[in-house]
């Protein structure tokens, strides 16, 4: 009795610290964003964003040069003139899920806060984003939408453009996250 | 002085013109072209293990690449296509994503097959801390073309 005793104990433990130490990951991950003013609106998608999730941890990476526009000239802009990708190829994000304070994963869609610090053109800027973690058979689903204000990163936009493109970019993530 | 600003008219519209068309056009969408490096991916693999980021990023983001290697498993969406090659260090991920025109050409992959595709580089990124979650290094690329046919099933 004492023996199975301490087997179930050990079990136990070892399936509480499994669930701790799972993580989760993808680099098949997307992320889009729009830009929206009176004179012109336009979008871009990138499909390989790389992202993490660890006992309430995440952590996104994404290469710029992914980002694909319909516009052939808005690519080239964007990526040389404005992200500067040859100097700054990756943009990251790494934070804590804060709210909830007591967040487990579940199969059922949690809106979460996350806590945490952007790295975009070279800047580097505390930030809290919204978002949704969902356990899927899938694998563990994050959303998340959130703004991004351009001089915050010191993304410089030419006084000519300014009624083109928007100060805050509207940006969407979507990653179905599975178990390495 | 009327032939004169006809003349000037027609410049000033052709300049318009033109740029209409450059503004307009679309993004391309396979890489096409001579390849400014050709690697195999045990090549690419070497460069990423023993140079920095910053001097990989200076040398290879934008360009086009020819990859030589072995097709390890493969991510289909409508939107698009990632094709990852094998590698021989499991925590380095050579990463190269198809435009979704060509999907059907994808599916016929075969998982283990040799491929040589065109692609534009995005770049290394290599863990920034010990304590990093995303404790692999990515290579990435996009816009590629099959270069072979020897893949298919």
């Amino acid at each position: 009795m004492k023996k199975y005793s301490i087997l179930m104990v050990m079990a136990l433990i070892f399936a509480i610290g499994h669930s701790f130490g799972q993580t989760f990951k993808t680099s098949t991950g997307e992320i889009s964003f729009v830009s929206k003013t009176d004179f012109e609106t336009f979008e871009a998608v990138n499909n390989q964003v790389t992202a993490a999730y660890s006992n309430g941890k995440v952590q996104f990476r994404v290469p710029i040069n992914s980002f694909i526009f319909e516009k052939k000239l808005m690519q080239t802009h964007f990526q040389e003139n404005y992200m500067e990708s040859s100097k700054y190829p990756n943009g990251s994000f790494k934070g804590v899920i804060v709210t909830p304070e007591d967040f487990k994963l579940s199969s059922k869609e949690q809106t979460v806060t996350v806590k945490g610090t952007f790295n975009i053109h070279g800047v580097e800027k505390e930030a809290e984003v919204s978002g949704t973690v969902q356990n899927t058979k899938d694998g563990v689903k994050l959303t998340a939408n959130f703004g991004i204000n351009l001089n915050d990163y010191e993304i410089g936009v030419p006084s000519n453009l300014m009624t083109k493109i928007s100060q805050v970019i509207d940006v969407k993530v979507n990653a179905i996250l599975t178990e390495k | 002085m009327k032939r004169i600003l006809k003349i000037l008219l027609a410049i000033i519209l052709l300049g318009m013109a033109v740029a209409y068309y450059l503004y307009q056009k679309p993004t391309e969408l396979l890489t096409s072209g001579n390849a400014d490096f050709t690697y195999t991916i045990e090549e690419l693999e070497a460069i990423g293990a023993t140079e920095s980021d910053t001097t990989f990023n200076q040398t290879h983001v934008g360009k086009k690449v020819e990859l030589i290697g072995e097709a390890r498993a493969k991510n289909i969406q409508s939107s698009g296509a990632t094709i990852f090659f094998e590698t021989e260090n499991e925590n380095i991920i050579v990463a190269a994503a198809f435009d979704g025109s060509l999907n059907n050409d994808l599916q016929e992959i075969e998982l283990g097959s040799n491929l040589e595709i065109l692609c534009i580089c995005n770049g290394i990124a290599k863990p920034e801390d010990p304590d990093d979650l995303l404790s692999e290094t990515t290579i990435s690329f996009n816009r590629c073309s099959i270069l072979n046919d020897s893949y298919k099933k």
